[in-house]
């Protein structure tokens, strides 16, 4: 593992055999930037429509959304595979508008591999480093360093169909990396593995991003994945981007019910009315803390839903009666179906707590929902 | 901004169209204007030959006429004779003869190969398939020899009654029969083999619930799922069958005037350069129209013609 | 597929006379040409004289040279256009080409006798107006070339479209140039379905005989020419069959080999069987 240390030296070091020194703008070295960028195919769907993003170096970048939302082609556009229909867009300051992709200083690690079927792991690894005519020696040795940073020195003669699905992904993610790229781009890298291991790389994946501090744009429709791993997500539906943020604000502020149901599990009630901080809903009048101006939904994460016995003092404001119809044991956690004057509603309590924590089936408790917990959106 | 942007916009697709016009000028181009030049160039010749007159030596020149359609029709300086729609007739026999002829043979050999171990199937394939890599006119030439007078075949015919005695069952229509399945077989192996291989028998398992009896079965089951390769196989069969002019002339002891002989004689024996040019356009107008009924039924049924064509 | 027992009995029943069928005139092919006897109706003895004498036959001996000359030289030829059209059929095939495809096709389609005129009077035309192209080995060779062309273009096109698409992604993301991918991509990939279809153009070059017929001028007789005309004019006789039978053995040691070949490497990559061909 001390080899990548090493490489991100090297990036340091500003040893980009591609460009000449004064071309880069040190600043913004490995920043994308997209400006309105639309894409509508042959046949007259729009996969990206007038998409604006900013992605900054050395940022871990997820691009979030159900298949078919365009984050693929999103992620294509930027790699150069395929061509704007309007906007523009730049890789480090530089306008990428009509450069091919092996013009462009950007790898792309696909979600099927893509290895050369007919080289074997190092020639695979060496494929870039060969194009842009890095003599053999230098080869070898940033080959060799990669493939034990990586661990798969082992297999360096080895042909791709011999290789297990973890070992394909490590040499796919070992051949991006290898041309110490401005920008790296993932394409749902991670979901042919099975469970484990996918956790297990989603981790080593990380860590090595913050590494290498390269910037990494990552594809996915596993939320689990994007919260995980990303400093900042994009959130897309229908070829536009709905939400964009900090992992963490995009999660406990959704700005609309899309991102809200599409990044974790959230109960949402219809605005019926409005006085001030406190609206009407399904479920009763409910106190929020902060009330935008558009306000149409609210919405309150299940592990924000605070419950205890009937028997305990009320707090007078989002205080409701509940009855158990369900629940879930998660081991460390526990999902209660909620019923709230014939409403549904979804706790999440966590099992480790102190005092008792476990409600069974039927029983009936007192529900709590801090004001400052409960998110208002728009559509 | 919008302006700037439309224009980087323009060059960056004219730069596209660009590297796109340089790779298919140097991929698509060579190969696709070689076809044109050597065979869609030389086939508009022939349908313009077709048009005009016959001179002393067979060279065809102005003016237009249709007098050679008029001689396909039958039409001469002697009358009116059947002798060509006769030809006609017989050429889309023969086509259709081999067709059924080798689905016959190919239906129930596609399900004996399927049937075997896995790793049997592609040499049972290829055995059906080596005899058609030897030169036509060879695998013509081994069923003379096979079914000449005084052949142990043509002795078995002679003695059983079916043919005169010291006769040889070659020249005979029953040695064109033989030698069209012989040459077609393989082209209606391949394509029903491939249907029945990948035949889903879930189906048949469904089948066996609702349809009493076995052909009932079959009928509903198995038999529209070969259907994409018996459409596929009828064409590979039915447009060279109809065509050709080896087999006819060499077993048929050169008796039976088919299309093809017809066509060829035009250009060799007796040239007559427009009426030979004006047959061929009567078989590619029925080729294509049968190509064309075919691919249409084969889109019908949803699968397409499969891999082959 | 479990086949009842006596549905399997009924399909070997139908199925190993076909076998028979297939190769009995093959055999009696191979058989006569050993025979001592000039008939071929009873076989009198082993005498290998008709291949001693056929290998004293010039005429045979360069009708075969002219064959292997041809078959080789156009095969290249052929293989050399048809490969890159098969990745340009590949390549661009999102751009909408229907027509190419239907031109890819015309060859195959065409019947051979009307192939076989159409370059007749195409290439009397073209050495009346030029003087270039009469009649012989290059006017067969041009129609040849023509007819190869699509099957090695077919061959090497299932290779491709056999191939995750993303591959071709991946070398232009590794900085390789459209020369560059042709060169470290495509033609290392289609390696084998190139070496099919060269086979393949070699196999449809040797074995025709109708467009050859009508191409041919009065120097260049190749050996199915040959066989044709001595066929027509003197019926059955044992120098062909021993020449027949040398055809017939090349042809098993190919398909020998062919299946040999996919046999070591079917464990890594799928086989491309290009074994289907007409004319």
């Amino acid at each position: 593992m001390n080899a990548i240390p090493r490489l991100a030296q090297a990036i340091g070091d500003g040893k980009d055999f591609a460009k000449p020194a004064a071309e880069i703008h040190d600043a913004q070295h490995g920043k994308v930037h997209l400006q309105d960028v639309s894409k509508v195919f042959a046949d007259g769907t729009v996969a990206v429509d007038r998409v604006n993003l900013e992605v900054e170096p050395g940022e871990f970048f997820t691009l979030l959304g159900p298949s078919g939302c365009g984050k693929t082609t999103l992620l294509r556009i930027i790699a150069g595979f395929e061509d704007l229909n309007g906007g523009a867009i730049f890789i480090s300051g530089r306008s990428m508008l009509g450069v091919p992709p092996h013009a462009r200083n950007v790898n792309t690690v696909f979600q099927s591999y893509a290895l050369f079927p007919q080289l074997n792991v190092a020639e695979n690894i060496a494929f870039g480093l060969r194009m842009r005519g890095v003599k053999t020696v230098e080869r070898r040795r940033r080959c060799q360093d990669m493939m034990v940073s990586m661990q798969i020195d082992v297999f360096a003669k080895r042909m791709p169909h011999q290789l297990s699905g973890g070992q394909r992904q490590r040499v796919a993610l070992a051949r991006a990396l290898i041309n110490e790229p401005e920008v790296v781009l993932l394409d749902e890298p991670l979901s042919a593995l099975d469970a484990k291991l996918r956790q297990e790389l989603q981790v080593e994946l990380l860590r090595m991003q913050k590494r290498l501090g390269m910037t990494f744009i990552f594809v996915t429709h596993d939320q689990h994945e994007a919260l995980v791993m990303s400093d900042r997500i994009a959130v897309m539906d229908k070829g536009l981007v709905r939400q964009m943020g900090r992992v963490d604000d995009v999660y406990e502020r959704p700005r609309d019910v899309f991102v809200a149901e599409f990044l974790g599990l959230s109960n949402i009630f219809r605005v019926q009315s409005k006085q001030g901080a406190d609206v009407s809903t399904s479920l009763g009048m409910l106190r929020l803390s902060h009330t935008p101006e558009t306000l149409q939904h609210v919405m309150v994460r299940p592990e924000k839903v605070l419950l205890s016995s009937l028997e305990e003092k009320g707090r007078g404001i989002n205080d409701f009666h509940g009855l158990v119809r369900e629940v879930l044991y998660m081991g460390a956690t526990s999902q209660y179906g909620l019923e709230i004057d014939g409403y549904p509603l979804v706790a999440t309590i966590s099992n480790t707590q102190n005092g008792r924590t476990r409600y069974r089936v039927g029983e009936r408790l007192r529900v709590h929902i801090e004001p400052a917990s409960i998110v208002g959106m728009g559509g | 901004m919008a302006s700037s942007l439309g224009t980087t916009e323009r060059a960056h697709s004219g730069r596209r169209s660009e590297r796109f016009a340089l790779g298919f000028v140097l991929t698509v181009a060579p190969g696709a204007l070689w076809i044109i030049l050597f065979l869609l160039a030389p086939s508009i010749l022939v349908i313009a030959m077709a048009f005009l007159s016959n001179g002393d030596y067979g060279s065809p020149h102005l003016p237009m006429t249709l007098d050679a359609f008029r001689r396909v029709l039958g039409f001469s300086v002697l009358g009116w004779s059947n002798g060509n729609l006769k030809t006609l007739w017989r050429s889309l026999v023969q086509s259709a003869t081999a067709a059924v002829a080798t689905i016959l043979v190919a239906y129930p050999l596609a399900f004996f190969i399927v049937s075997r171990r896995s790793y049997l199937r592609p040499l049972l394939l290829l055995m059906v398939i080596l005899p058609s890599w030897t030169n036509q006119v060879i695998r013509t030439y081994a069923w003379m020899e096979l079914l000449a007078p005084d052949t142990s075949l043509s002795h078995l015919a002679q003695e059983s009654g079916l043919i005169a005695p010291h006769m040889g069952l070659f020249p005979s229509d029953f040695a064109i029969f033989l030698g069209l399945i012989y040459n077609y077989l393989p082209y209606m192996v391949l394509p029903l083999y491939a249907a029945v291989e990948k035949l889903d028998w879930t189906i048949v398992e469904v089948g066996r619930d609702l349809y009493a009896s076995g052909y009932r079965l079959f009928w509903h089951t198995v038999f529209p799922q070969t259907l994409p390769g018996l459409l596929a196989g009828i064409i590979l069969v039915a447009i060279p069958a109809f065509g050709d002019f080896v087999v006819p002339q060499l077993l048929g002891g050169n008796k039976f005037l088919m299309l093809g002989n017809l066509i060829a004689n035009q250009f060799t024996s007796t040239p007559d350069w427009p009426y030979g040019a004006a047959l061929a356009l009567v078989m590619l107008c029925f080729t294509f129209a049968g190509l064309f009924v075919f691919r249409r039924v084969a889109r019908r049924l949803g699968r397409g013609e499969g891999q082959i064509l | 597929m479990n086949f009842s027992r006596s549905l399997r009995t009924y399909l070997a029943l139908h199925s190993w006379p076909v076998f028979l069928f297939l190769y009995a005139p093959l055999a009696i092919i191979v058989l006569f040409s050993f025979n001592r006897s000039p008939v071929s109706v009873q076989f009198t003895g082993f005498s290998t004289a008709w291949y001693t004498s056929l290998f004293h036959n010039q005429d045979i001996l360069a009708a075969l040279g002219r064959s292997l000359e041809l078959g080789i030289g156009s095969a290249s030829l052929g293989t050399v256009l048809g490969t890159l059209l098969g990745y340009g059929v590949y390549r661009y095939r999102a751009a909408g080409l229907a027509w190419l495809g239907l031109l890819v096709y015309l060859p195959i389609i065409m019947p051979s006798i009307v192939f076989g005129i159409s370059e007749m009077i195409f290439f009397t035309y073209v050495h009346q107006f030029t003087g270039f192209l009469s009649a012989g080995l290059l006017t067969m060779g041009v129609a040849h070339v023509t007819f190869q062309i699509p099957y090695v273009a077919l061959v090497v096109y299932s290779r491709l479209v056999g191939l995750d698409r993303h591959l071709f992604d991946a070398a232009q993301d590794l900085y390789a140039n459209p020369w560059k991918i042709f060169f470290h991509l495509v033609l290392p990939v289609t390696r084998p379905a190139v070496v099919a279809g060269f086979l393949l153009a070699f196999t449809l070059s040797f074995d025709d005989f109708v467009i050859s017929f009508f191409t041919s001028g009065p120097d260049s007789m190749t050996l199915p020419l040959y066989i044709y005309g001595a066929v027509a004019k003197k019926g059955v006789s044992p120098e062909i069959n021993a020449v027949a039978s040398l055809m017939i053995g090349m042809v098993l040691v190919a398909a020998i080999t062919n299946l040999l070949v996919s046999r070591s490497k079917e464990q890594a990559q799928r086989p491309s069987r290009p074994w289907l061909r007409s004319h």
